[in-house]
């Protein structure tokens, strides 16, 4: 089946943020100028993250959120910070088309299977972020600061078991860097998720996403930074808000980044199936 | 020239306003439709789609906008029905036991099956994500819109209509070949979601408002 290319916009303060391993947030600058630009070169979603879902944050969020749907016509997701079936029905009301939920399917499963039964599977996506810690990967939220206590495979047979359409998996430790995803660990979740997976955090080399498809088969990913550096690479000039750090960055080699179409052609180069 | 007015039924689980932008996007003027109170003298109508089967039903009953809908209907008005909108025109359906739809058109909607007749794999359901089209037929609504293009899915349960004729477009998922669009004069539906399925959506929505 066709993979799906998702673009992950985490949102702190109305500004578009990255960080590693969820930590360390830079200022990229305005989210509707990436997401416009992505949205033109063929992203298949695009997922909002807020970060910090403080209440003064959330009228900015829904702001962002509002102006870009009336202009991006993919799936736009939301995350972070939804606890309660209202916000999941006002999210829907200024176009919105799935939400994610994390830390609140941890603290109240019931919540999950309730939000299941009215808006059906396919809305309802969990977020999950996790760490290996010892020798198991373990559930963390609050965006991973806080531990669960609660083994991974064991969680995502629960989620499933509510109904959850969709399930993200982000390896916390590869967030951020480019390195690329554990090839192995998402081929086990592959063997436990009968629903959709995605996976989040690490992407990187080409040849890796590529391996993500054809061995791990998860059904899609998604990418922040990769495509952040290519943005801000062909647009260093118009964009001088974005941080230093950042901008520094785009000189190395390993984080040159890669744009929607290029990583396309690539995938179905290697056989993959994608939109284009 | 005057816009046309699209009344735009509220589901209570939809994602009313993706498909509010789309429409205006697309040079409509949308009136949001939560009751019966609220039938004014509309061009054409919009079922969105997202959520429950039973659950939109009760809410339509509930706000009297099933008979608004087959008033409309009955009257020839163009219609869109998307997603579990298109799935509430026909008889019944087996999400959360059965209910009874709208049955404008006769045929279930039906869950897609985890598994794949001869093969040890599995399809993952729900299915998210994109597939190509394959069409049936002329329908104005898929006008300048070669088959074989791509449209936005997310769904666990497919219609399968008794009259084979009213399908405008088929999709294939695994080897389940399964009803993507259906059309019967000016009723229109399709199980993709033309709002989030950029260019090749957007002109499904301006193929219906030419209708108008």
């Amino acid at each position: 089946m066709y993979k799906r290319i998702i673009s992950r916009l985490d949102i702190k303060n109305g500004n578009l943020v990255k960080g590693i391993s969820l930590e360390g947030l830079r200022n990229l600058g305005s989210p509707d100028d990436f997401s416009k630009i992505y949205y033109e070169e063929g992203i298949d979603e695009i997922h909002f993250q807020d970060v910090v879902a403080s209440l003064y944050n959330r009228d900015v969020l829904f702001k962002i959120v509002e102006s870009n749907s009336k202009k991006i016509f993919v799936n736009v997701s939301v995350g972070g910070g939804i606890r309660n079936e209202k916000e999941v029905d006002n999210l829907l009301r200024i176009g919105v088309d799935k939400v994610v939920i994390n830390s609140a399917a941890v603290k109240k499963p019931e919540f999950l299977k309730k939000l299941v039964e009215r808006y059906g599977s396919s809305t309802i996506a969990v977020a999950v972020e996790t760490s290996k810690i010892r020798e198991d990967y373990e559930v963390l939220i609050e965006t991973g600061r806080e531990r669960t206590g609660l083994n991974l495979y064991k969680w995502v047979e629960k989620i499933q078991n509510l109904g959850v359409g969709e399930i993200i998996i982000t390896d916390i430790s590869r967030e951020g860097k480019n390195k690329g995803f554990d090839i192995e660990f998402y081929k086990k979740l592959r063997s436990l998720i009968k629903v959709q997976l995605i996976a989040h955090g690490g992407a990187g080399p080409l040849e890796n996403l590529a391996n993500l498809f054809k061995i791990s088969n998860v059904d899609g990913v998604s990418i922040a930074s990769l495509f952040h550096y290519n943005y801000l690479k062909s647009n260093k000039k118009s964009k001088p808000k974005a941080s230093n750090f950042f901008l520094q960055s785009l000189d190395d080699n390993e984080k040159k980044g890669v744009s929607i179409s290029e990583l396309k052609k690539y995938l179905i180069s290697q056989n993959i199936k994608v939109r284009l | 020239m005057k816009k046309p007015l699209i009344g735009l039924v509220d589901t209570g689980t939809s994602n009313i306003k993706s498909v509010n932008y789309a429409l205006q996007e697309c040079g409509a003027e949308v009136l949001q439709i939560s009751n019966i109170d609220q039938n004014n003298n509309v061009d054409g109508i919009v079922v969105p789609g997202i959520g429950n089967f039973k659950f939109v039903m009760d809410k339509l009953k509930k706000e009297k906008l099933d008979k608004l809908i087959l008033e409309k209907t009955n009257l020839n008005l163009p219609s869109l029905f998307i997603c579990v909108g298109m799935q509430i025109l026909f008889s019944e359906s087996s999400e959360l036991g059965v209910s009874k739809g709208l049955g404008v058109f006769k045929g279930k909607v039906k869950k897609i099956a985890n598994e794949i007749k001869g093969s040890k794999h599995k399809r993952n359901v729900p299915f998210i994500g994109w597939n190509k089209i394959i069409k049936m037929k002329n329908c104005k609504i898929f006008e300048k819109i070669p088959t074989n293009n791509f449209f936005y899915f997310t769904h666990s349960y497919y219609a399968d209509p008794v009259d084979q004729s009213i399908i405008s477009t088929k999709v294939n998922y695994f080897d389940l070949n399964y009803c993507s669009s259906v059309s019967k004069n000016n009723i229109f539906a399709t199980q993709f979601h033309p709002e989030k399925s950029a260019k090749n959506g957007l002109k499904i929505y301006e193929n219906f408002l030419n209708l108008l």
